[in-house]
């Protein structure tokens, strides 16, 4: 085998598009934060990690004993994409809590899906909280049903079975588009309890002016730490907060040395102060 | 005070009364001669940048450069994206630019062929010559990734197709311009694999929702430009045909219904605010 | 074993995309096969979503205990699904063009002339029945339901309760106006371009705060791709504690 040939074609990504180098860089970084964590976990040095209070979290199970209450079943939206998608999974994590909830209190679980493998695996999901709950015995297999694969018509069966079935609360997380507003507004007109949670910025309004609690973005991420009890869990929480400092100082670094280049050409020409210019200029795309 | 009483009794259902009346009425004058011209002349001084620059970009491709166009939307939001591809193909088609048609949504595959059939006709190309129709491309963000390495291989319709055009183009960097009208988040995945991963120009159109959460990526220069929703319609069919009052198409037309719902949305915000605030000061004054 | 096998899957294809995204040449093969795989995969699991569908919609119509409204909307569902497919299958996909005389009228002269045209339809009845006479209406009026939220959603949300809701409240009513033409029409009457105004909301204000938002939203992603990866996060396959 012609290594030389093997070295070229594994450096030449790198030469087209600088900017891979740059991703492969933060990947990394997260990657060894996150070891880094990890190993501190597993050796007990670190075992508690403070996380800040989340309203719509807490307010999971006064939404479910408000349903009990009313005697009206309990809605669950997953979002309309596929498993492959961060936060359809982000939202299952979140239904397991949900589902446990449900089953401990006897109300009825209603959750309609837009795509048949996030329908197999909620089913899994949901089946495993009922018997967490040492409540199996309620677990139906049609509570978690497939709708279909198209936006509008999903959006139009779970209006119906709003409509219909008058849910005490509604659940909207995960990915949502369009018919974010179509479902929230239905649900607020049932008169139910609404959380909703997406990373979907265009959703967010939405979800904020017709629902009673929203998780903002990366809260849906940090749900799953949240609602765990495992310390293994949280340890992304400080990964996540590590990363973003790290993306906060070369915003930080990149803007005043693009400030100083503009204002004093010459000062970029120091040996430190060109380096760091070099680096930041390269994430320019040209 | 009468009249807060009144403002007090908008119930959702007056409010959905009232935007059903001005819609049809919108829809009704939309066709008026001077409101068509009002309605021009104003969008030709306000033309969004971000259109420009999409648009400016087209202009700057050589003929016979090869683009592929993805007309990744559904019935649904026709409206908003039909102008916007008739008016790339348009341009294209004027330019000598040769195309390759595609839909990463099942239902859009049927709309984006009959569009390019029936724009081709209008400039006297040949179907298989001057440009070729992918159809479905099924996959979603795995075909895109499946683009950057093999375009034939992602596009099983066109790998055998004898158009002359298609025997230089390997992968999608061999295209001068992806150009994608999105109703979904595929867009924004031309833009994370075939930009920040292949360096492929990426450019498109999207509904007028999602126009905002485009922003970061424009002036960041992954995404070249933007035809937002309808106005970035009416925009682009100024900038590529400069029509007359009488010959101006649905998407211009249109943007007095628009108006119209807009203007109400203010009126509507600025009773809730009068009921608002004078019930606070009544309060206040108990 | 049962729960480790799907882990040791999931961490194994994870980590051959991953590599395959940074150094292509290593195992662009595998991921080839790999990319097949999900696309084969997906499109088959959508027979697993429909025999759920069918099942559970024949249940609900005909057991007894369910509501009237309830077992008549699963009736329409199972008469629509089989209606389509049938078509479908019998027609297929594929435009057929047929030339047909098309009345048209010319109304410029004093008294209308009235002619034929030759004209290409579309006559296969899947596509000019079910996609574009039933579908298409039914898909654009339930988009359009959004003009209707968006408004009564509006009402309700756009209050002066405080600072922060009034600086709200007034950059949406510049939005709203500076995306149309009636907003410029009306403010250039006392000279100001308020597009220009909304152009400026939306391309730094705007932008800065999704910005923020996006960089939290992808990292979060990534960590928890990487938690997945290491078989710390099991909620997909079933078990989250």
């Amino acid at each position: 085998m012609d290594w030389s040939y093997f070295w070229y074609k594994l450096y030449i990504p790198y030469v087209e598009n600088p900017l891979l180098g740059y991703s492969l860089f933060f990947l990394l970084f997260i990657s060894v934060v996150f070891w880094y964590y990890l190993y501190l976990v597993k050796t007990g040095r670190l075992s508690k990690i403070y996380i800040r209070r989340i309203p719509a979290l807490n307010s999971i199970e006064e939404a479910v004993g408000r349903s009990t209450e009313m005697g009206r079943p309990i809605l669950y939206v997953p979002g309309i994409q596929d498993i492959d998608n961060i936060q359809t999974l982000a939202s299952l994590a979140i239904l397991s809590h949900v589902a446990q909830r449900c089953a401990e209190y006897e109300t009825d679980f209603i959750m309609p899906v837009s795509r048949s493998v996030v329908m197999t695996v909620a089913q899994e999901v949901v089946k495993e909280s009922y018997l967490r709950a040492g409540r199996s015995d309620l677990y139906r297999s049609d509570m978690v049903f497939y709708l279909t694969d198209d936006q509008f018509g999903y959006a139009a069966g779970v209006d119906g079975i709003i409509s219909r079935e008058k849910p005490g609360a509604v659940f909207l997380i995960g990915a949502f588009y369009a018919e974010s507003l179509i479902l929230a507004e239905t649900g607020f007109s049932a008169g139910a309890i609404q959380i909703a949670g997406t990373a979907m910025i265009t959703q967010l309004p939405f979800f904020i002016a017709a629902c009673d609690y929203v998780l903002i973005g990366e809260e849906l991420f940090a749900a799953s730490a949240y609602l765990s009890k495992d310390i293994l869990d949280k340890i992304t929480l400080r990964t996540q907060d590590v990363s973003k400092a790290l993306v906060m100082i070369s915003i930080a670094t990149g803007a005043a040395i693009n400030t100083i280049h503009m204002l004093y050409p010459n000062m970029v020409n120091i040996p430190i102060l060109n380096v760091i210019y070099k680096i930041f200029s390269g994430m320019v795309i040209k | 005070m009468i009249v807060i009483e009144i403002f007090k009794r908008i119930t959702r259902r007056t409010i959905f009364l009232v935007v059903a009346i001005f819609l049809i009425l919108g829809t009704i004058f939309s066709d008026v001669y001077w409101v068509k011209k009002i309605n021009l002349e104003v969008l030709r001084k306000t033309i969004t940048p971000a259109s420009k620059q999409a648009y400016d970009f087209i202009e700057s491709i050589p003929s016979n450069s090869v683009v592929l166009v993805s007309g990744d939307y559904g019935p649904s939001t026709r409206v908003e994206a039909d102008p916007i591809l008739e008016n790339f193909l348009k341009q294209c088609f004027r330019r000598d630019i040769k195309v390759i048609a595609i839909s990463l949504w099942p239902d859009g595959a049927q709309i984006v062929a009959t569009k390019t059939r029936q724009i081709a006709n209008q400039y006297n190309k040949i179907e298989n010559q001057d440009y070729v129709i992918g159809g479905y491309v099924v996959g979603g963000a795995v075909a895109i990734e499946k683009m950057g390495v093999d375009l034939k291989d992602a596009i099983p319709l066109i790998a055998n197709n004898p158009a002359p055009f298609l025997r230089d183009i390997k992968t999608a960097h061999d295209l001068s311009l992806v150009f994608s009208i999105a109703a979904g988040d595929t867009l924004v995945y031309y833009i994370r694999i075939l930009k920040s991963r292949y360096g492929v120009n990426v450019s498109g159109g999207c509904t007028a929702v999602m126009a905002a959460e485009m922003y970061p990526y424009i002036l960041s220069g992954q995404l070249i430009g933007l035809f937002g929703g309808l106005k970035g319609a009416a925009d682009y069919e100024i900038l590529e045909s400069n029509p007359e009052p009488d010959k101006v198409s649905e998407a211009v037309k249109y943007m007095l219904t628009q108006s119209l719902i807009h203007a109400l949305l203010i009126i509507f915000i600025i009773i809730a605010n009068i009921v608002y605030i004078y019930d606070r000061l009544k309060f206040r004054r108990k | 074993m049962k729960r480790e096998i799907p882990l040791i899957i999931t961490a194994l294809t994870g980590i051959i995309i991953i590599i395959n995204y940074f150094l292509p040449e290593v195992t662009g093969k595998v991921t080839q096969v790999v990319r097949n795989w999900v696309i084969v995969i997906s499109s088959f699991a959508i027979i697993l979503g429909i025999l759920n569908l069918v099942i559970i919609s024949l249940r609900k119509t005909l057991e007894p205990i369910t509501h009237l409204d309830d077992r008549i909307a699963n009736l329409i569902l199972i008469v629509s699904l089989v209606f389509t497919i049938v078509i479908g299958m019998i027609y297929g996909v594929g435009p057929k063009n047929n030339y047909v005389f098309k009345l048209s009228s010319d109304y410029s002269t004093v008294l209308p002339l009235i002619d034929f045209q030759v004209a290409t339809v579309d006559t296969n009845i899947f596509n000019s029945v079910i996609f574009y006479s039933i579908y298409n209406p039914l898909s654009a009026a339930m988009f359009s339901l959004l003009a209707f939220f968006i408004a009564s959603a509006s009402y309700r949300a756009f209050r002066a309760r405080n600072l922060e809701a009034t600086l709200l409240l007034l950059a949406a009513a510049v939005v709203i106006l500076g995306r149309v033409p009636v907003g410029d029409y009306v403010f250039g009457f006392i000279g100001l371009k308020i597009s220009v105004v909304s152009e400026y909301i939306t391309a730094v204000i705007n932008a800065a705060a999704q910005r923020a938002i996006l960089i939290a939203v992808g990292i979060g992603t990534i960590i928890i791709s990487l938690k997945l990866l290491f078989g710390i996060e099991k909620s997909h396959i079933g078990k989250s504690e």
